[in-house]
């Protein structure tokens, strides 16, 4: 997401976290119909809706508390959410965790454990039935992570708004927007989802840009998402699971798209990726019981940056290479940045000589382009005495 | 009830102005009325925050309400970043001496001042005040009307001197401000990898436990950066701004948390 809109995510987040420390009332009572004592908890719970149009939609309607087992997800394949959120029974199969799930699985008993203490927003559910779990009555629009963390922990009945079914179209773009907002939403499931919309939208024939608008992204965003989808599915599945995103995976795309690593090699640089984002989540939990600082950085990270993918990406060439040069352990832009460099300083040379030829106004564009210049080379500067 | 932190500590270069600017950048970013006072003549804060303080009148300053001729609101400028401005101007360099001959080291102006802007209709929800390197008549005016005390201080050595130096001023300030409740200790500029860091903050925590803020600024490139070109970490822009902003927001989070969020 864009810096700006980052940072005033920070600062939305922690707006919430004080107003909630502010109001501190006792939950609300349940299954009272539209009193006034239910009214004030009901309008805080509705604040905390992120996107107008879903605001709009809750409006007006009554919290209500529902039974999780009358609460199914959306499974029908062309209406399901494009998220990596299996069901509760794939993540606990005869008692275990499947060794993949582990990690999601403890946060959402720790989101279980949260939800248990208090509910800050409710689910959004519609009515309707499902195949899958014949006892549902509503289906959820909003929430499912919410959902399967209380079937995880067996808290038997979640706050919920109940609103009219929603058209295709809407339902992404809303699940999208609220989705947007949380840290837990990665770039391989915007991905999909920009997938999923084109599909509903009609398909190949629609430009990526009109999607692209639907969601609020740049276009060239969209297109930098939907590289994401060069790998095979499995694989997908796995940087859905490890969090990764585009811009850490840029390398592996990168090397994807020219050729250069086949489909095989990229599962095995995943899977090395995986043992990776164990052994760091693992030493960073260690440091965290140590640490008697407080970390802004959010927990659950995958550990993993660009850098260290470029790593790997590079080491797969050289040993699929017989008896070739070995590559450069920097990164590709590195050995540009190198050349650019030295042209470029030929020509700043060169340009000293010839000063005079330009005019008054050329010449004052030129020293505001090299002054933003200066400033650029400062900060690199100072970024490389400080890594 | 408006929170008044006072930054203060009598060694200079701990970063008080870099706390406080920034600081009241990121309550502006949390929606809350802010108001820094730029008590130190050396005016770094009002210029980081936009102003020109060299093209203002004496009396645009803190030394106008010092010899009463003017009013807090009338003084108070508003800035781009939403954080409003009382200046400083280079005169200030007298103002100990201005405050000693008032009535009392003039030891109640800045609290009678909030107190009478406030019935005129002027309240912030905080106000920040950026105070020089030094103890005495600013320093106790500031501790007079201050709500919490917050001490910068970097891993270097005779910090724990210095603060014990405030803690005695603090303990004296209550006597005549049963308001100034808080006292912390914030570490500014810390290195995470360095051991010597790692030695100063068990020194402190032995001795300053309870006032500790968990919020730590670390050691980032960025934040001199934006020192150096007059701009604090909301406006300046550079590849670390996110993570750096976020610390500032989690200080004012903290802080707010101590304190209670103010109406």
């Amino acid at each position: 997401m864009s810096k700006r809109r980052a940072d005033d995510q920070q600062a939305q987040a922690i707006k919430e976290r004080l107003a909630l420390r502010a109001r501190n009332a006792p939950a609300p009572a349940p299954n009272e119909a539209s009193g006034s004592p239910e009214a004030e908890p009901s309008a805080q719970a509705r604040q905390h809706f992120l996107g107008p149009k879903l605001a709009s939609l809750v409006a007006g309607r009554n919290l209500e508390q529902l039974p999780v087992a009358h609460i199914a997800p959306e499974l029908r394949p062309d209406l399901r959410q494009p998220r990596m959120l299996p069901l509760p029974d794939q993540l606990v199969v005869k008692g275990e965790t499947p060794p993949e799930y582990e990690e999601l699985v403890a946060e959402l008993r720790d989101l279980g454990a949260s939800l248990r203490e208090r509910q800050i927003q409710p689910i959004v559910v519609y009515p309707g039935t499902s195949a899958e779990l014949p006892e549902a009555r509503y289906l959820i629009l909003i929430g499912q992570r919410r959902w399967t963390a209380a079937q995880l922990v067996g808290l038997p009945q979640l706050e919920a708004i109940v609103i009219d079914p929603p058209d295709p179209l809407e339902r992404i773009t809303l699940q999208f927007a609220e989705n947007e907002a949380r840290e837990s939403f990665s770039d391989i499931e915007r991905a999909w989802t920009l997938q999923h919309l084109r599909e509903r939208m009609g398909g190949e024939q629609v430009a990526v840009h009109e999607v692209a608008t639907k969601l609020k992204l740049k276009r060239s965003r969209a297109y930098q998402l939907l590289r994401m989808l060069a790998f095979p599915p499995e694989q997908q599945q796995m940087v859905a699971l490890l969090r990764l995103q585009e811009r850490q995976l840029l390398p592996l795309l990168d090397a994807l798209h020219q050729g250069q690593v086949s489909s095989a090699q990229s599962a095995k640089i995943l899977q090395r990726l995986r043992d990776i984002a164990a052994e760091r989540a693992l030493s960073s939990r260690q440091l965290a019981e140590e640490e008697t600082t407080r970390s802004v950085e959010s927990p659950r990270r995958s550990g993993i940056d660009a850098a260290t993918v470029a790593r790997l990406v590079a080491r797969a060439n050289n040993s699929e290479l017989l008896g070739g040069a070995p590559q450069a352990p920097n990164p590709r832009w590195y050995q540009s940045l190198l050349d650019d460099c030295s042209s470029f300083s030929r020509k700043l040379r060169r340009a000293s000589e010839r000063a005079n030829e330009l005019d008054a106004q050329a010449s004052a564009e030129l020293r505001r382009r090299l002054e933003e210049l200066q400033h650029q080379a400062q900060l690199l500067h100072e970024a490389l005495e400080d890594a | 009830m408006t929170h008044v932190y006072a930054i203060a500590n009598e060694k200079g270069g701990v970063g008080k102005t870099s706390v406080a600017v920034n600081l009241a950048a990121a309550f502006a970013k949390l929606d809350l009325h802010v108001l820094l006072i730029d008590f130190d003549a050396q005016r770094h804060a009002s210029r980081w925050l936009g102003l020109d303080p060299d093209g203002l009148a004496v009396e645009d300053s803190f030394l106008g309400i010092a010899s009463q001729r003017r009013r807090l609101e009338q003084v108070v400028r508003q800035t781009a970043e939403g954080v409003d401005v009382l200046p400083a101007h280079k005169d200030m360099i007298g103002l100990p001496e201005t405050l000693g001959r008032s009535m009392g080291g003039g030891i109640y102006l800045l609290r009678k001042a909030l107190e009478q802007a406030a019935s005129s209709g002027y309240t912030p929800d905080v106000v920040v005040l950026d105070l020089a390197p030094a103890r005495g008549p600013v320093l106790a005016t500031a501790l007079a009307a201050a709500t919490r005390c917050i001490a910068p201080v970097q891993a270097a050595d005779l910090v724990l001197q210095s603060l014990g130096d405030l803690v005695e001023s603090l303990a004296q300030a209550q006597e005549f401000n049963p308001q100034l409740q808080g006292f912390s200790v914030l570490r500014n500029n810390y290195s995470p990898r360095a051991t010597l860091d790692h030695a100063y903050d068990q020194a402190l925590s032995e001795v300053y436990a309870d006032a500790l803020l968990k919020t730590t600024i670390p050691s980032r490139a960025l934040i001199r950066l934006a020192s150096g070109s007059q701009q604090s970490v909301f406006r300046f822009h550079g590849p670390d701004e996110h993570a750096v902003r976020g610390v500032f927001l989690a200080l004012a989070e903290e802080l707010l948390t101590l304190d209670g969020v103010p109406a």
